[in-house]
C-alpha cells in the first residue's frame, strides 16, 4: 500500500483550476491563462506561479497573489526557448510567503493547454519528433502518458501526419488501436500498487465508446482474456475510420496527386 | 568557415559513417556537400580551436550563436550534427593508426528523447550554458582534459524534472564541485544510492520540491534543508 505523507496540508488543485491557451503570434507562442478557480482557505498573500516545462526547459509566469491575481500579457506572456515539437506541460503553484516561506500551499501538475493550432482543442496525445528511429516513421511510447513520437529526420513530419490526408488515415487508426489495447490489457485505467491510474485513460475509453457505437469497454471482471479487448478495440477503430472517412480521404488525395502528376506530364 | 546545417540526407550519411567506425579523415561532403548540408540562415563564421573540456567548446559555440535564440535552433535542428562533424577531431580524436573510437551516436547526432537528449556533446552544452549560466560549468569539465560526457552530467540530468531548477544544479555544484581543482570530488557519483551522493541528492531534492517552492529558493536555503548525510561535502 502506498502511503503519502502531507504534514504541510498542501492542497491538490483540480486540473480545471485554470484554463491555459497557447496562441501563435508571429514567431512567438503566447501563453494566456483564464478562469482561475482557487479554493478558499489559501493564504491571501500567497503567490501564484504558472510554470511551463519540458525536459530541462523551464519558464515561470507570475500570476500575482491569491487576493490579487493577474494574468500574463504582452512581453511577459511569451513562451521563450520552447521550440515547436516540445511537449510543453504546465503546473500551477500557490506559494506561502508569510508562514514558512517558500512552502507550497497548493499545486496542480500536468495541466493541459488548449492550442490555437488545434482549433482550441486540448490534444489527447502529445506529438513530438525524436531521433534514432532509423527507418521507423512513428511509434507510440508511454511516459506517464501516451506520446506519439515521429522520426525527426523526416522534414515537416508533424505537419504531414496531422494534416496530410493521404498519411493520417494510415497512421492515426493504429495509434488509437495501440493506446486502447494497452490501456485495457494493462489496466492503466485503474490504480495499482505500481502507481496511480493513467489520468487520460477515461478520455480515451470514452472516445473508444463513442466510436464503437456506445458499447462500454469490457470490464476487468469476467473479461474473456484478450479476445474481448480486441473485439471492442477493433469496433472502436472501425468507427473512428468511418467517422473521418479515411479511405475516401486517401483516395481523393491519391487522385489529386495523380492529376497533378499528369498535368506535369509524368505519365 | 561559414556555419552550415546538416540535411536529413547528411545526418543519414553521418550516422552511416559513425556506424562504420568513423575511421580516417572526416568526409568533406559532410561539412559542405550540397546534398548533405545547407547554408545556415545567419551568416556566421566558425574556426577550429583546441579545447580542454566540453564546457570550453560549448562556450565557444554559444558565443558564436549569441545572436540566435534557442527557439530558432531546436534540438532536432541540423546545425547540431554539423557542429559535431566540424569539431569531430576534438570530440573523437584519431588514434595513431588512423582509427577512432566513436561513442554512441547520440553524442554527435541529437536524440531528443527524454533519456538521451542530454548526451549531445555540443548542443546540450550550449543549451545548458544558456539555461544555467556559470552553474553549467561543473557539468562539463573532466580531469582527463578531454571532451566527454561525465557521470556527474549523466546523473544530474537523470532527474529531468529537477534540471528545470537552476537551484538544483547550483546546490549540487556547491556540494560536489571542487573549484580549486576544477573537477567533481571523488566519490560523488557512484552507481548506487550511497548516502550523500548525487543520486541521493536527486531523491531528497524531489522530496523537498514536494513541499517547498525550490524554483524560488537559493542554493544556500536548500542546503539548510538537506539532511545530515550531505554535511561532509560542505565541510
Amino acid at each position: 500500500m502506498i502511503r503519502t505523507l502531507n504534514y504541510t496540508k498542501r492542497l491538490s488543485l483540480s486540473s480545471d483550476c485554470v484554463q491555459i491557451n497557447l496562441e501563435k503570434a508571429g514567431e512567438n507562442n503566447l501563453v494566456s491563462a483564464s478562469q482561475l478557480r482557487l479554493p478558499g482557505g489559501l493564504p491571501p498573500n500567497g503567490k501564484i506561479f504558472l510554470e511551463a516545462y519540458f525536459q530541462s526547459l523551464f519558464q515561470r509566469f507570475d500570476l500575482g497573489t491569491v487576493s490579487n491575481p493577474r494574468m500574463p500579457e504582452g512581453e511577459t506572456a511569451i513562451l521563450r526557448e520552447f521550440y515547436d515539437g516540445c511537449d510543453v506541460q504546465f503546473r500551477l503553484k500557490v506559494v506561502d510567503v508569510v508562514g514558512e516561506e517558500g512552502r507550497i500551499a497548493a499545486v496542480c501538475v500536468r495541466i493541459n493547454y488548449r492550442s490555437g493550432e488545434d482549433g482550441g482543442r486540448s490534444p489527447i496525445i502529445p506529438v513530438r519528433t525524436v531521433g534514432n528511429l532509423g527507418q521507423e516513421i512513428w511509434r507510440v511510447v508511454y511516459e506517464n502518458g501516451f506520446i506519439l513520437e515521429l522520426n525527426q529526420e523526416i522534414t515537416n513530419i508533424k505537419e504531414i501526419v496531422t494534416r496530410d490526408r493521404s498519411v493520417r488515415g494510415v497512421i492515426l487508426p493504429d495509434v488509437l488501436r495501440v493506446v486502447l489495447t494497452r490501456i485495457l490489457a494493462e489496466n492503466l485505467n485503474e490504480d495499482t500498487e505500481s502507481g496511480p491510474a493513467y489520468e487520460k485513460a477515461p478520455n480515451w475509453l470514452q472516445l473508444g465508446k463513442t466510436f464503437s457505437g456506445g458499447i462500454e469497454p469490457p470490464p476487468v471482471e469476467g473479461r474473456d482474456s484478450d479476445t474481448d479487448i480486441h473485439t471492442w478495440v477493433n469496433d472502436a477503430v472501425r468507427g473512428f475510420c468511418q467517422r473521418h472517412l479515411f479511405r475516401n480521404e486517401w483516395e481523393a488525395e491519391r487522385e489529386t496527386l495523380r492529376s497533378a502528376s499528369a498535368d506535369r506530364g509524368v505519365f | 568557415m561559414k556555419i552550415r546545417v546538416m540535411t536529413p540526407d547528411g545526418v543519414d550519411a553521418f550516422r552511416t559513417w559513425l556506424n562504420g567506425g568513423a575511421s580516417g579523415d572526416i568526409p568533406a561532403e559532410l561539412l559542405s556537400g550540397n546534398r548533405e548540408t545547407n547554408p545556415f540562415q545567419h551568416s556566421l563564421e566558425i574556426e577550429q580551436r583546441k579545447f580542454t573540456c566540453r564546457y570550453e567548446l560549448g562556450s565557444y559555440v554559444n558565443d558564436i550563436l549569441e545572436c540566435v535564440p534557442l527557439s530558432e535552433i531546436p534540438r532536432n535542428h541540423g546545425i547540431w550534427s554539423w557542429f559535431s562533424v566540424f569539431f569531430f577531431d576534438s570530440l573523437c580524436p584519431k588514434n595513431p593508426d588512423g582509427t577512432r573510437d566513436p561513442k554512441e551516436s547520440v553524442r554527435y547526432i541529437w536524440d531528443v528523447s527524454f533519456s538521451k537528449y542530454y548526451r549531445h556533446l555540443i548542443g546540450h552544452t550550449v543549451y545548458s550554458i544558456r539555461l544555467y549560466g556559470e552553474e553549467a560549468k561543473p557539468l562539463f569539465v573532466a580531469p582527463s582534459k578531454r571532451i566527454v560526457h561525465t557521470d556527474y552530467c549523466e546523473q544530474i540530468f537523470g532527474y529531468q524534472d529537477l534540471c528545470q531548477t537552476v537551484s538544483f544544479i547550483a546546490t549540487a555544484n556547491r556540494l560536489y564541485f571542487d573549484r580549486k581543482k576544477n573537477q567533481i570530488k571523488a566519490g560523488a557519483t557512484p552507481n548506487t544510492r550511497k548516502p550523500g551522493t548525487v543520486r541521493r541528492l536527486g531523491d531528497v531534492f524531489n522530496q523537498i520540491a514536494l513541499t517547498f517552492d525550490v524554483q524560488g529558493m537559493s542554493p544556500e536555503q536548500i542546503l539548510q534543508k538537506l539532511p545530515q548525510e550531505f554535511r561532509h561535502w560542505t565541510s
